[in-house]
């Protein structure tokens, strides 16, 4: 008996093509890396670690299905034959979730449930037409990135779901790429959820070189009473939800989710809101990462497009963090040079991420300058056109495709 | 390329017209609900009044 057969993890590494074997190792090592990272915090822990462990485990535990075939015994996503799928969901532990709650979008509408319960729209309230145009040019990486990606080989489905990525907004990259590029939504998923854990690091240095220190300095004019009622709150999830719904019929789920899990809060129903921020936004984010890291099997992994996902998703983050500083320019201009331009970073909506970079960044420089309020409102109006951009693009592809 | 540019600037135009759209809806609706709880308030104050 060969003794390597009863190790089937390491056995397999041998039987293998000798590319997916060292992209096996590869892996490990960086789910490793990832759990290290989180650890350290430089990347999102609450992603990181479920992710670096699914990605570890799946590619260390591959074993013989049959004589001359390798699986595991995790997941199959490529799975789409019922009878075969209900077999698979009573092996395999994770295909339950990834059936029923990942490849239908549940798991990305429950996460943007959850940032609807943590999103305050008071200050898109306030300053309504000021935050929409921060985010709109903060849309620039989503725009640009489109024809650059489909002149670089990928198809319309599957460069407007990396374009996506410059909306900076997790759920809604998972969401349009199920929906456009269902082949490459791992990678353009695990490409997107990278990034957006570097964009801490790196927007910070975009701000310092792109606006002049006196200019990071100044103090935009803030609203200190609470003018906004919980009513009116409420009246604007209500009135947003129905126009969304009504132009986006595609993207409804998503625009359901946020605004209910916002208008939940905004009510005062404690014991939902207090559910869906503890309970359901955990368990998703869990989840995700999980499955994140368990899809990352090396040959799922070994797609010849991903090198270019990863420089369109870098080139679309950056975009968009530049296309929201000069939207701070064009606020700065119009209010008479009195806007603090470093306010347009956080028209790139992970929220509220980008909103606290500003605001760290402007207290740098001036102690007394709080830019937190416009900063919100900008951040929420980029889910809102991040969501306004989705929908635009699930609703015309297919269209163009026929 | 020509094709996707036109799509990718399609696709902002209509993008740019509807949050422009919410932004003014979100504007009209403060000013009504502030209109409407503007003229409430002196009736509040007048009823309170005339039960002290």
């Amino acid at each position: 008996m060969n003794l390597l057969n009863l190790f089937q993890g390491i056995a397999t590494l041998f039987y293998q093509e000798p590319k997916i074997a060292i992209a096996r190792v590869v892996l490990i090592f960086l789910g490793i890396l990832l759990v290290y990272l989180g650890k350290k915090g430089t990347l999102e822990p609450l992603i990181m670690v479920p992710m670096g462990f699914g990605m570890l485990a799946i590619n260390a535990g591959v074993l013989f299905m049959s004589a001359t075939q390798t699986g595991n015994i995790f997941i199959d996503p490529m799975m789409s034959d019922t009878d075969g799928l209900m077999n698979i969901m009573q092996i395999d532990f994770l295909q339950p979730i990834y059936t029923l709650t990942f490849s239908n979008g549940l798991i990305a509408c429950i996460v943007f449930m959850g940032i609807g319960v943590l999103a305050d729209v008071g200050n898109v309230l306030r300053f309504p037409f000021t935050s929409m145009l921060i985010a709109m040019f903060a849309e620039l990486g989503t725009i640009a990135t489109f024809p650059i990606a489909h002149a670089m080989g990928l198809s319309y489905g599957e460069a407007a779901a990396i374009s996506i990525v410059g909306g900076a907004d997790g759920p809604m990259v998972l969401f349009t790429s199920l929906m456009l590029a269902k082949d490459l939504f791992v990678p353009i998923t695990i490409v997107a959820y990278l990034y957006l854990s570097l964009t801490y690091g790196g927007y910070p240095f975009l701000i310092r070189l792109l606006v002049p220190k006196e200019l990071r300095g100044i103090v935009v004019k803030t609203s200190k009473k609470n003018d906004v009622s919980n009513g009116e709150k409420v009246a604007f999830d209500l009135i947003a939800c129905t126009a969304l719904c009504l132009l986006f019929p595609v993207a409804a789920p998503l625009f359901l989710s946020f605004f209910l899990g916002n208008a939940i809060k905004e009510v005062g129903i404690i014991k939902y809101t207090e559910m869906i921020e503890n309970t359901f936004l955990y368990w998703a984010t869990f989840f995700l990462g999980l499955l994140l890291g368990v899809l990352c099997e090396a040959s799922t992994i070994l797609n010849p497009k991903i090198l270019i996902l990863l420089i369109l998703g870098m080139l679309a983050l950056l975009l968009s963090g530049i296309g929201g500083i000069i939207g701070g320019y064009v606020v700065y201009l119009i209010n008479r040079k009195q806007f603090n331009p470093a306010i347009g970073i956080a028209g790139v909506s992970c929220v509220p991420t980008t909103a606290k970079v500003a605001q760290k960044e402007v207290q740098h420089v001036n102690k007394k300058a709080i830019i937190l309020q416009y900063a919100m409102g900008a951040n929420i109006c980029g889910v809102i056109t991040t969501a306004i951009l989705t929908g635009i693009y699930i609703t015309l592809i297919p269209m163009l495709s026929k | 390329m020509n094709e996707s540019v036109l799509i990718a600037l399609e696709v902002y135009l209509v993008g740019f017209c509807i949050s422009i759209l919410i932004a003014a809806l979100i504007k009209g609706m403060h000013a009504v609900l502030q209109h409407v709880n503007k003229k409430k308030q002196p009736e509040e104050t007048k009823e309170s009044e005339v039960s002290a």
